[in-house]
């Protein structure tokens, strides 16, 4: 149990504040989870306009899209189908699902479906749903978890995040401009409905949030300092790439940054504790191979790799690859609801 | 169960897009899209891409100042807006101020050499201003040096085998047909209904592969019926593959078109078509 103000009586709040901080437990070290996860943000902010005074900015979009964005889906798949408890627990869904999903991308592409572009949507859930997961984590890392907690978690997550979609320009013209070619054009009103509405949700949420944060210092129950760290990096960034920057080629860039490095260390960090606990058999060779300790280089180089497999493959077969990319990052977005599921004691087992 | 529903409710949303909405952008009007990124860029003025394509519109409806003005705007916010230094180029190209759009696509190429979409415009001014060896430097930029083709993925607002097809043109204008053609039929590897790859070739091919000129003029006149020019050509093709009869039919035909046609294009070659009707022009010499 952290230490709080409550338990410490007659110390200052803010050596109560440090001494949790201290003792929480972190995913993998204060350095890692300092620079991979709570951190990212930033380091995203300061990489892609550090990158920005040196090279133009839809150079800098698309090395992210390619090498991050897409590079990012190799994880899932080295998880899912690598790690042989995982694909034993879930093997009708990953044998059965691509073998829906191949050819309906495949027809969607053939018909020059506009209803690709709305992926967007699910991706931006996925955004969120991820940075979820970290305050899961960071809950059950310090033994902190709670119905109410987690319905306030998510609560907190979406109508933060919808408030600042809808204050952002660049996503203000990213739905329009897909809804308008997909034919769909809605009333004015509707988007100054949901700016003004999920403004007040959202500071509804923060206000009850404090309420229940204040409830939880004082009653002593602990708090994880670290995941509300990562929520105020990440949304902190939100708003800035989204609402402040708001520029068509990076803002995207910026988020994708810090959520690519998140989800990557995480399942590195996972994939090799899970690795190192295995017996050797051939069945879990690539798996093992991929994620032996102290040589991440493989690891990279796939991720990397796929990237650079997309990059190339688009100038001489670009439907396939098109097909190829879409297919990875609808799998993807599926895969994780259920691959790093928290509330799964053998999940929690390997954080 | 999930397994039904999922892909049927997908596949439900197709079959209701294909049916349903893409009739409803067919019919917009370009005036409806005008006021619709009208109201957009008021709602949203500080966002480049909300003005650029506000320009698209005005384009749409032959509002050339507005167009302009759009793109302006959208390139104060965000000077390296590939789309915009674009639309400006043609609008301001169309307005007949070709020499003007070229000044503003160097500059802009010069901030962003990597803007292929730019590359491809500038190419096309140049070739119309008649600065071929520009032209082929500009265009070079993003194909390479003959023998040596660097291309790069297709995007929604870049078209590896338009950019082949410049290249093609470049080389046609340099009096290099051969390579011309191998830039063309390149193009048409990547691209094989591209009508103005096939354009091109069937010009390039006229007298010495008539057969293959007529292949890429029936492709090109599959989707473009109504172009004069080609269908004299077509004519040619035949007449020099030997087909007198069918050369004379489809002049005849593209004669009939020309009739609803007052322009002085289509006056120029109704009077071609007549002169070859009637006897009084052999071989094409100034297509």
């Amino acid at each position: 149990m952290s230490a709080t103000p409550s338990t410490q009586p007659g110390l200052p709040r803010r050596h109560a504040a440090l001494e949790s901080l201290a003792r929480e437990r972190y995913i993998v070290s204060p350095l890692f989870d300092g620079l991979f996860f709570i951190g990212s943000p930033l380091l995203a902010i300061a990489v892609i306009l550090g990158a920005w005074q040196f090279m133009p900015a839809l150079t800098i979009e698309s090395a992210v899209l390619v090498y991050m964005a897409v590079g990012h889906h190799v994880p899932t798949f080295l998880r899912a189908y690598g790690d042989p408890d995982e694909f034993a627990e879930n093997k009708f869904r990953l044998l059965v699902i691509p073998a829906f999903v191949v050819p309906l991308m495949v027809a969607i592409y053939l018909v020059d479906s506009r209803l690709i572009g709305l992926l967007f949507v699910w991706d931006q859930y996925h955004f969120v749903r991820q940075h979820y997961g970290f305050m899961r984590i960071y809950d059950a890392k310090n033994k902190s978890i709670t119905t109410r907690r987690m319905n306030l978690d998510q609560w907190l997550c979406f109508s933060l995040f919808v408030a600042i979609i809808t204050h952002s320009e660049f996503y203000a013209f990213v739905y329009t401009s897909s809804f308008f070619d997909l034919g769909l054009v809605f009333p004015e009103w509707t988007g100054t409905l949901l700016r003004q509405g999920s403004l007040a949700v959202a500071i509804g949420v923060c206000v009850a949030y404090a309420l229940d944060l204040g409830r939880r210092l004082a009653s002593g129950e602990p708090v994880s300092l670290l995941k509300l760290g990562i929520t105020v990096t990440t949304y902190g960034t939100w708003w800035f790439a989204y609402v402040a920057l708001s520029h068509p080629a990076l803002s995207y860039p910026i988020s994708s940054f810090f959520h690519c490095l998140q989800y990557d260390a995480l399942a590195w960090h996972y994939s090799e504790v899970k690795a190192r606990g295995l017996a050797r058999r051939k069945g879990n060779a690539i798996f093992r191979f991929m994620h032996q300790s102290r040589r991440p280089w493989f690891y990279l180089l796939a991720i990397g790799g796929y990237g650079f497999l997309s990059e190339i493959g688009s100038t001489l077969v670009p439907g396939a690859v098109f097909i190829v990319n879409r297919t990875t990052g609808v799998l993807h977005y599926y895969f994780d609801s259920f691959i790093w599921r928290v509330r799964r004691t053998a999940f929690r087992q390997n954080l | 169960m999930l397994l039904v529903l999922f892909p049927g409710l997908l596949a439900l949303a197709v079959v209701l897009e294909q049916g349903l909405l893409r009739p409803r952008v067919a019919a917009r009007t370009p005036v409806e899209q005008v006021v619709f990124w009208e109201r957009h860029a008021a709602r949203n003025p500080g966002f480049a891409p909300s003005h650029a394509r506000l320009g698209q519109a005005y384009e749409a409806v032959r509002d050339l100042e507005g167009a302009a003005r759009a793109y302006r705007r959208a390139l104060e916010l965000d000077g390296d807006l590939g789309a915009a230094a674009v639309g400006l180029a043609a609008v301001l190209a169309q307005s007949g101020r070709r020499a003007e759009a070229v000044r503003e696509m160097e500059d802009f190429l010069a901030r962003n050499p990597d803007c292929r979409p730019c590359a491809l415009r500038l190419t096309d001014d140049l070739l119309a201003l008649d600065r071929v060896a520009e032209a082929r430097a500009a265009i070079e930029t993003v194909i390479g040096a003959p023998g040596r083709a660097t291309l790069y993925a297709t995007t929604p607002d870049f078209d590896p085998a338009t950019a082949l097809v410049l290249a093609g043109r470049v080389h046609q204008r340099l009096g290099d047909p051969e390579q011309a053609l191998r830039y063309l039929d390149q193009a048409l590897q990547r691209a094989p209904a591209h009508p103005a790859a096939h354009l091109h070739a069937a010009q390039l091919r006229l007298e010495s592969e008539p057969e293959a000129a007529v292949t890429h003029l029936e492709r090109y006149l599959a989707g473009f019926p109504g172009d004069l020019r080609a269908g004299l050509w077509l004519g040619h093709a035949h007449a020099h593959a030997g087909r007198t009869d069918r050369a004379r039919a489809v002049w005849r035909e593209t004669r009939r078109r020309s009739e609803s046609r007052s322009d002085p294009n289509a006056e120029r070659i109704r009077a071609r078509l007549d002169a070859l009707l009637e006897g009084r022009a052999a071989a094409p010499s100034d297509l």
